[in-house]
This record gives structure tokens, sequence and C-alpha cells, in this order.
């Protein structure tokens, strides 16, 4: 048995007040949630810093999580759910922090010009995306979400999800000077 | 450039898959929550507490010199305060514990 096909179980005991069973959802879903949000914030600090907010927040309102029936529904929508909105809402601390670091603050669109003659900078190219569209791209390619997953964790609906990564996508691949296949 | 080269492109500085420490670090972020939530709430009810303790103190003084003094030892009164002090903990648990 995988750790994912017991995490029906898991997620059933620290449903009901299990400490240890929510220790082995946290253990699961660590490395993407971390990488979804070091790529959302730009900072790997902030980043684990808001995912153990985001870890710390499910367990206390993990009894709102509905398994569906026969506990089908997966978890990792929901829990990214959380993530998304707390980054949401502390967007503009970040904003304000980048801002007075010297980055380019997020959400500004930028054109991307290919240059190969460089080093690779996907930080600085997935940054330059719109929050949503990143937020669409990261789930679908990085975490392999399904479209439907990620809409469920964005609150988006179906077609916009297709539609920000379908153009993220064509943004990246522009910006890395590659050819679409 | 396919998805393949993208993914690991994205995946490139991912955390490592297991790691204990940040495991621990949400557990005890977790603990730390239950136990300041915890300790303001014991401390709002023993606020409540002495304020009504206070308030109802000169009756219960009449109370007790008239109706219980006299036939209950403290031995007695001891005794019952500490079985509502262990009493309390087994009926309304902590979470996780």
């Amino acid at each position: 048995m995988t750790e994912l096909d017991a995490e029906p179980a898991w997620v059933r005991q620290a449903q009901a007040g299990s400490a240890d069973a929510f220790g082995r959802l946290v253990h699961i879903h660590q490395q993407r949630l971390r990488a979804f949000l070091r790529r959302l914030t730009a900072n790997h600090a902030d980043a684990d810093d808001l995912a153990q907010e985001t870890f710390v927040f499910a367990w206390e309102h993990i009894a709102r999580f509905d398994p569906g029936p026969d506990f089908g529904r997966p978890f990792r929508p929901w829990l990214f759910g959380i993530a998304w909105r707390k980054y949401r809402e502390g967007k503009r601390g970040w904003i304000r922090r980048l801002t007075r670091q010297g980055h380019a603050a997020e959400d500004t669109p930028t054109v991307f010009q290919p240059d190969p003659g460089l080093r690779l900078d996907l930080a600085k190219v997935t940054a330059a995306l719109p929050p949503e569209q990143r937020a669409a791209l990261l789930l679908c390619l990085a975490c392999e979400f399904t479209h439907s997953e990620a809409a469920q964790a964005l609150a988006l609906p179906l077609g916009t999800v297709k539609s920000h990564v379908a153009r993220g996508r064509e943004k990246l691949v522009a910006a890395l000077g590659g050819s679409d296949e | 450039m396919n998805d393949a080269t993208l993914k690991s492109l994205l995946a490139a500085e991912a955390p490592p898959a297991s790691d204990p420490r940040f495991v621990v670090a949400v557990m005890g972020r977790i603990e730390q929550r239950r136990f300041r939530r915890e300790l303001a709430m014991t401390a709002g009810l023993a606020v409540c507490a002495m304020a009504l303790a206070g308030l109802l103190a000169p009756s219960l003084e009449i109370t007790w010199h008239d109706d219980f003094a006299p036939y209950t030892s403290n031995v007695v009164i001891a005794l019952v305060l500490a079985s509502i002090t262990l009493a309390v903990p087994y009926f309304f648990p902590a979470r996780g514990d």
C-alpha cells in the first residue's frame, strides 16, 4: 500500500483528532506544497512559513473537509486551496517586502525576451506571470494536479484554469527560448 | 520544449521528499497554538470563577457557617476538590490526546 492509498484512512483519523495521522499527511504533502509556495512567493523562508501556517490551519479546520462518498475526494486540492488563499491574503505583505528589497513587484506583466546565452532563471520567468496563471501552471505542471483539481484548489472555473495553463505554458516556453512541441 | 522538460525545470529546487524537521516544526506550531489557546481559556475561566466567588462570597460564607462547617471535615472537602480537579481533564480532554 502506498502513502497515497493510505491517505483516506489518515484523513479520517486526523478528523477524529489523531495528531499522528495528521503528521503523516504533512509528511506526504509537504514537498509539493512547499515547492508550489516557493515558486509563488519566490522566497524559501516565507514559503516554508506559509506552508506551516497552511498545515496548522488545515489541522484546526480539518473537520470541514468533506471526503465525499467512499472517501474518494482527494485531500490535496483542499489543502492547496488553503495555501492559495493564505498566499492571496498575505500578498500585499509580500509585495511590500519584495519592493523594499528592491525586487520587481509581483503582478507586473513583462515581455519575455528569450536569452539562451544567459543562465536560465526560471524563478524570474514564473514570478512575472500573473498570480492565478502562475498558480494554475504550477499546480498542473509541477504538482501534477488535474485541471479539475487545480480548479477546485484555486476556486476558479475549469475553463479558466485550462486557459491559464495553456497561456502560462506558452509564455514559459517562449521565455526559455524553446519551441513548443 | 515538452511538458517533461518544464516539469523537471520547475522541480529543480523542490524541497526533499522526506523532511522530518519540517514535519516536527509544523506539529510544534500546532502544539504551541493549542497550548496558548488552552492557557487563554484557563485564564479566562479562572478570572470568571474569581469574579463569581467574589460576588457570592457573603452568601457563601453564611451558608458555609450554618450548613456545612458543623458537619463536614476539611479532609472531605479536600477530597471533593481533588476529585473535581482530576475529573475535568478526563471529561474535557484536549484535542489530539
